[in-house]
């Protein structure tokens, strides 16, 4: 905290007490348009648009004191928002209890609980993405909205129960509307998510994750962007296009109105205010607030102010997550530049405002139905921030303010900003150094991505070497073609060794208790590693296709029922195509996907190679079913493997091969298929903290894993394999082709107190990530704090109430982690 | 008093017993580096580190934590030297050392202290980290003593060299230098221990004569090696005023100005039940930082530069 501010510590403090609590505003404000105002020959796109103007025009507006940067996303700092439209009806089994939840409780008001059941609730059940995409199932079937009548009879009944038993009857009960499916073929894809062990589809809760084009908002403001989008319209005959050009304009209509409020709300406490320093500041928040975002900013100030301003806007639409800013140090640099020669800024003033900005990303917080919550622990909004990289023509494109940006978010030591730092061969030292002494001072900021090899992977996946250079990377760790590409990053995980315990037993899951996958054929008939690795392959593709087929309804549903005009506004494309980028309208379209746990399957893979085909100590059927028995009264077997067999970690070639093999098969069964924005599936290696969810539904694995632990963590080697040495433990991970992975990949690496208390301390440091990216690493990121601090932080909660660490991919308040979560990163920092 | 140290393997051989490939050192010379443990020292010293690479022989750890109790050496020991009952009891005297067990044991509770490498493998897996050595660091040929292995080495080095790899050699100094000079013109850097310079002394710590390790130290410094020369200050054993200060003359006399010191740690203690070995625990405190430092001051009146390591 020393080099804060006394303002950016009392901004900091401010946001850190206020209590957690849910913001209904937005869910009664979208409830009143949709129920009693939408026009039913609105097309739907205009009927979001006319929506989101709506909460922009009447939604709390609120200017906190002290602030340079305003702008609130809901009612109360530190609070969730709902999106009914999406999957916040599924909190309403635990609403009566999310106060008193052990991880992440929530306060909410009786009123606002009322509100919920009573109104919001049994407008959208029918209505939700779940619900529309399960009614297009059905109306395909059999050509009625069943669904909706369903849905109908479900809130009366639901209705007429009192209360507190609403609460009891949900609490047991356990009925979500997208688990309200029958046992038909097309509703294969949704009962395997229901099952939660498969896969997770995300889409049921919106597909944010992009990074929208600030640049183009600092170049020319929303008033030019308008300008083009009524130049097009005055040309466009076609009906379609007209009404998308139409919904845009209305939904920047409102983003103008809604800043217009905060220029009135900054004046009226100016005049209000006593405090003559801070009447100035006011005024200048009020003169910011009505240029932008309208024009382009005069200023570093308006440049933040005109950002903020607009993300909010788009959390209106789209649900709080991970809608990213880019490559900040570059889409401000003019204005900073500007700012520092004309001496109306100096580097601690712009470095207070940057800190007032990323303050502001720390306000709210997403909401995660219970369950949820396994796979996403943490709470996090992963919006982030990109510093460093290569330009457009391949030079370097670091500068000054890729420092401060490091620096003032290092300092700042919250979660949120997610900061990546882009690494090239021709970074400058006192780049990687600023990196590393951020990394080694216990900052979890930030993780580092490797230009050399994510730029040809972008190339490799469709975009332009031009744009490939342009990306930032965007949620946990997506790199994406900034400003250009609808990547939907994160919009499903799949259980890879699952798909393993599948190929081992003929298609059934042994703690699923059911049939998941074909039948790929009795292991006794198996003759080689080729028909083990060829019956997981099968299973793969089974997974993936039912994941895609899910993915791929929701993804249309979005499309139909719920678009994102707003969005659509900030993506090269959907203007010159006149479609949404729900429609396929930005120039790249995406849909990443991600494969958890590659490192137990490639470490069991190996195990079956070595111990039943090369050593034959054992035949595979016996191996089969020591496994499925969990390894009981055979530790023996266990111990062999996990000493003696080769695993992927420790630089073993039978290890590393199949950890490449692993990889290599899911990312050949995702990149067949297609989306319907006319892009491909693109596979990504992270697990956020879906690798501990999983791994609860996973019997135990020849790779000595036992039944219900967690999985390994994104594309990091497991616990067990790392006893080689940091060197090792990367060369392994190098030796995955991550020129498929163009979705992104998270390698998390405990940070030995040895590398960062050495006298060579940054070179050893060097050393190690030079030689990494080198040999082809894509990405890394590291965890400096010890084993020591967090157990301490695990007994005694309250003392280390703000104790960030990296999760998987994003940061997170150490205390808002899951038993288990906590437990895998001290795990994590006692190896190596 | 010309004798001449015994040496092993001195005709080029194809293997060379090794008992860890350690990557990623960072206290072994500069840089990241991967250090070699060799087998085999002709020099007892009391305090050893590496207690397991003194043998020449091969020997069989074991390491009871790790035990699983699951009885597979026993049956797989042909000499019948393995009884489990609550815990494996080894009977050291009929143990043939024929490592049957190490084969079976599926828990690393019992291995080889040491396994044959031969050049080629030995580089393959020096190459490894070579993308992460940077232009100081590489690779430290350690032991046991390295110097020893002359025959292994000089097939070794050129092939090091050849990669452009630097190549440091941590040495005891009890070699034989006209064996040893063509080596040690070959590698980079040379960090040479150096115990006690008074010969009772230094035959009462280490079991040998220092002589030879005297007349290398000089031979080393005159043929303008690159080196470093280590001290290990062990409590009670070689620290008194007096030694230190014949160990500063005798570097001085020899044209050396810089030392450094390197602090005794017990750790090596716990290797020592693993193996079956004659060598009792010293029962010494690890050496401090700031008793450390007092030492230093001795070399630092005789106008040396003085370094510590870790
Ligand atoms: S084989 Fe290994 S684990 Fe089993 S009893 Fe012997 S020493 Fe213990």
């Amino acid at each position: 905290m020393n080099n804060l501010s006394q303002r950016i510590i009392s901004l900091k403090a401010d946001i850190q007490n206020s209590p957690r609590s849910i913001c209904i505003e937005r869910a009664r404000l979208l409830t009143e348009f949709y129920r009693d105002l939408s026009l039913p020959d609105d097309p739907a796109v205009v009927t979001r648009a006319k929506a989101v103007s709506y909460i922009l025009e009447r939604m709390p507006v609120i200017i906190y004191p002290g602030e340079l940067i305003t702008g609130a996303i809901s009612s109360k700092r530190n609070s969730a928002m709902l999106y009914p439209e999406f999957s916040s009806l599924a909190m309403l089994p635990e609403i009566r209890m999310i106060g008193k939840r052990k991880t992440n409780a929530f306060h909410i008001s009786g009123k606002d609980i009322d509100l919920f059941e009573k109104s919001i609730f049994p407008y959208w059940v029918s209505r939700t993405v779940g619900a529309c995409a399960i009614n297009g199932i059905i109306s395909k079937s059999f050509g009625g909205r069943l669904m909706l009548g369903l849905g109908t009879i479900f809130t009366r009944a639901f209705m007429m129960l009192p209360g507190s038993f609403r609460g009891f009857f949900f609490s047991r009960v356990k009925v979500e509307p997208e688990k309200v499916v029958i046992g038909m073929k097309s509703f294969e894809p949704f009962r395997l998510f229901s099952l939660y062990g498969v896969y997770v589809l995300t889409e049921f809760a919106g597909i944010s994750h992009i990074t929208p084009d600030y640049g183009l908002l600092i170049e020319k403001g929303v008033s030019g962007i308008v300008k083009e989008i009524n130049l097009r319209l005055a040309g466009e005959a076609d009906k379609k296009k007209r009404d998308f050009y139409s919904a845009a304009l209305i939904a920047l209509s409102g983003v103008l109105r809604f800043a217009e409020r905060y220029a009135t709300e900054a004046k009226r406490l100016a005049d209000d205010g006593k405090d003559a320093e801070r009447k100035k500041e006011l005024l200048s928040v009020a003169e910011n607030c009505s240029t932008v975002p309208l024009n382009p900013p005069g200023s570093f100030q308006q440049a933040l102010q005109s950002i903020w301003l607009t993300h909010l806007a788009l959390y209106q639409e789209n649900y709080d997550n991970a809608i990213s800013f880019g490559r900040m140090d570059q889409h401000l640099y003019p204005l900073y530049r500007k700012g520092i020669e004309s001496g109306e800024i100096t580097p601690e003033s712009a470095r207070e405002m940057l800190q007032c900005f990323w303050l502001k990303i720390c306000e709210f917080l997403p909401f995660y139905p219970g369950k949820f919550n396994e796979y996403f622990s943490g709470l996090l909004t992963s919006q982030g921030v990109c510093v460093g990289g290569i330009d457009e023509e391949g030079r370097d494109a670091t500068n000054e303010l890729s420092h401060l940006i490091l620096d003032s978010v290092s300092d700042l030591a919250t979660p949120l900003p997610n900061l990546y730092a882009r690494f090239h061969k021709a970074t400058p030292e006192a780049f990687r150094k600023n990196v590393y002494s951020s990394v080694s001072s216990g900052s979890p900021h930030p993780s580092l991505y490797n230009d050399d090899v994510i730029v040809p992977a972008l190339v490799k996946a469709g975009c332009s070497p031009e744009d490939s250079r342009d990306y930032a990377p965007l949620g946990c760790v997506e790199p994406n073609p900034q400003g250009k590409t609808m990547g939907a990053t994160d919009s499903a995980l799949v259980n890879l060794p699952l798909c393993l315990e599948l190929a081992l037993n003929n298609g059934k899951s042994l703690l699923l208790k059911d049939r998941i996958g074909p039948e790929t054929g009795d292991i006794d008939d198996f003759t080689d590693m080729d028909d083990v690795v060829n019956a997981f392959r099968l299973q793969t593709e089974h997974v993936v296709k039912m994941m895609v087929d899910g993915t791929n309804l929701l993804g249309e549903t979005h499309r139909d029922y719920y678009p994102a005009p707003l969005l659509s506004s900030f993506i090269d494309g959907p203007g010159e195509k006149g479609l949404d980028v729900t429609a396929g309208g930005a120039k790249y379209n995406f849909t990443g996907v991600q494969g958890v746990g590659v490192a137990d399957v490639a470490d069991s893979l190996a195990a079956i190679d070595w111990l039943v085909y090369q050593e034959k100590k054992i035949s595979l059927s016996e191996l089969a079913g020591i496994v499925r028995n969990n390894f009981n009264g055979r530790e023996d077997i266990r111990q062999l493997i996990l000493n003696k067999a080769p695993r992927y970690g420790r630089d073993d070639e039978p290890g590393n091969r199949y950890a490449k093999l692993v990889a290599g098969i899911y990312s050949d069964e995702v990149t067949k298929h297609k989306n319907p924005r006319g892009g491909i599936y693109i596979p990504g290696f992270y697990s956020v903290t879906a690798h501990i969810a999983f791994g609860k539904y996973v019997s135990g694995l020849p790779s000595g894993r036992l039944s219900g632990m967690p999985l390994s963590n994104g594309i990091t080697p497991a616990a067990e394999s790392s006893d080689r040495g940091p060197t090792a433990f990367l060369n392994s991970v190098s030796s995955v082709d991550f020129a498929q992975a163009a979705n992104g990949v998270n390698l998390q690496m405990g940070l030995d107190p040895v590398i960062i208390n050495n006298k060579q301390g940054f070179e050893l440091f060097d050393l190690l990530v030079n030689g990494y990216f080198k040999k082809g690493g894509m990405q890394i990121q590291f965890n400096a704090l010890t084993p020591e601090m967090l157990r301490n932080a695990q007994a005694n909660p309250g003392e280390y109430k703000w104790l960030t660490v990296r999760v998987a991919g994003y940061c997170a308040y150490f205390a808002d982690l899951s038993k288990e979560a906590q437990d895998e990163i001290i795990a994590r920092l006692s190896r190596h | 008093m010309n004798q001449k140290p015994e040496t092993r393997n001195q005709k080029p051989a194809a293997t060379a017993l090794i008992c860890d490939i350690q990557r990623f050192s960072i206290h072994d010379g500069p840089g990241i580096r991967t250090t070699v443990f060799f087998k085999g020292c002709n020099l007892r010293c009391l305090w050893c580190q590496n207690p397991e690479a003194m043998k020449f022989e091969n020997e069989l750890v074991f390491s009871e934590e790790r035990c699983i109790l699951c009885g597979e050496c026993q049956s797989a020991c042909p000499n019948g030297a393995i009884i489990i009952n609550d815990h494996p009891h080894i009977n050291r005297e009929s143990c043939k050392g024929q490592f049957a067990c190490t084969l079976v044991c599926p828990s690393k509770a019992l291995e080889p202290a040491a396994k044959q490498y031969s050049v080629t493998e030995l580089v393959t897996e020096l190459l490894k980290d070579v993308d992460y050595y940077g232009p100081e660091g590489g690779v430290t040929l350690s032991g046991g003593e390295p110097m020893l292995k002359t025959g292994f080495l000089t097939k070794l080095l050129p092939v090091l060299k050849e990669k452009k790899i630097h190549v440091a050699v941590e040495t005891c100094g009890y070699f034989d230098w006209e064996k040893a000079e063509p080596l040690l013109k070959m590698v980079n850097l040379v960090l040479f221990d150096i115990k006690a310079v008074t010969p009772e002394l230094h035959q009462r710590l280490t079991g040998k004569d220092n002589t030879p390790i005297k007349n290398n130290l000089v031979n080393v410094i005159r043929a303008g090696i690159s080196r470093q020369i280590r001290m290990p200050v062990v409590p009670g054993m070689n620290d008194s005023e007096e030694e230190l200060e014949a160990v500063a003359l005798f570097l001085k006399d020899a044209g050396e100005s810089s030392v450094h010191l390197l602090p005794y740690h017990r750790m090596w203690e716990s290797k020592l039940k693993k193996l079956h070995d004659t060598i009792k625990p010293l029962g010494i405190a690890s050496l401090g930082e700031e008793e450390l430092i007092k030492k230093a001051e001795t070399f630092g009146r005789k106008g040396f530069e003085v370094i510590f390591q870790a």
